[in-house]
């Protein structure tokens, strides 16, 4: 319990760490860019998911194309 | 009559996973172990404490985005291993495993590498273009032995429809 304890009253410090920097770093990531990098960050990935799930109903797909 | 017998859901699944691992291998070896690179180093170049810090929160958010399409393909192998019209082939599998990796390859070489320009493989070398192709010819390469190995688990799927029509 008392681990636990000082974990915990030690926990604010290790998340702000880095004081120094963290404004910066923070101005880095959070500025008029950010939305337009989120966007390109996913890019790749959504054009992965878009191909791979649409593996998913290629059989059927292709089977009533089959048909006509 | 036998039921046909389906490809599709389980090539979905290991392709997903396998572009989520190749994303992994990405992650962990060129932007962590051998730090040749991070998601923004090109525009952010990684000179200095701050700039390496924000380059770190954009390759987490990659990171994170890898590891959501990762256990996308895992539900989409629960689902395909419940159904009995898919085929449960061994080779359907790797080569969507390898199909995958390779199609991260290409996507990601051509979007963040040659397209938008966000960072190049080795960015410590003043011809970045070696590199960029080299990753680029390995995705080709295992897209190429995966669509192989999809091909010839079409066998197994035939065998099975064989088999079911048997019984």
């Amino acid at each position: 319990m008392l681990r636990w304890s000082i974990l915990l009253a030690t926990l604010p410090k290790t998340l702000s760490a880095c004081p120094l920097c963290r404004v910066q770093v923070a101005a880095g990531i959070y500025n008029s860019n950010f939305s337009v990098t989120f966007f390109l960050m996913l890019l790749p990935i959504l054009i992965l998911v878009a191909i791979g799930t649409g593996f998913y109903f290629t059989d059927d797909l292709m089977s009533k194309v089959r048909r006509g | 009559m036998a039921e046909k017998q389906q490809q599709g859901p389980l090539i979905c699944a290991g392709v997903l996973i396998g572009a989520g691992l190749g994303g992994f291998v990405d992650g962990i070896l060129f932007h962590q172990i051998l730090q040749w690179h991070h998601m923004l180093s090109t525009l952010i170049p990684a000179d200095n404490l701050v700039n390496i810090k924000v380059n770190m929160f954009w390759d987490g958010i990659f990171h994170a985005a890898v590891w959501i399409m990762t256990a996308m393909g895992l539900v989409f192998l629960w689902h395909a291993g419940q159904r009995r019209d898919v085929c449960w082939s061994g080779r359907t599998f790797l080569g969507s495993l390898m199909a995958g990796w390779g199609l991260f390859n290409i996507v990601e070489g051509l979007i963040d590498h040659q397209f938008l320009g966000l960072h190049h493989v080795y960015e410590y070398s003043d011809n970045k273009i070696p590199w960029d192709i080299g990753f680029l010819v390995f995705g080709i390469v295992m897209l190429l032995e995966g669509w192989s190995l999809i091909s010839q688990g079409r066998k197994d799927a035939i065998g099975k429809e064989v088999k079911n029509e048997i019984q």
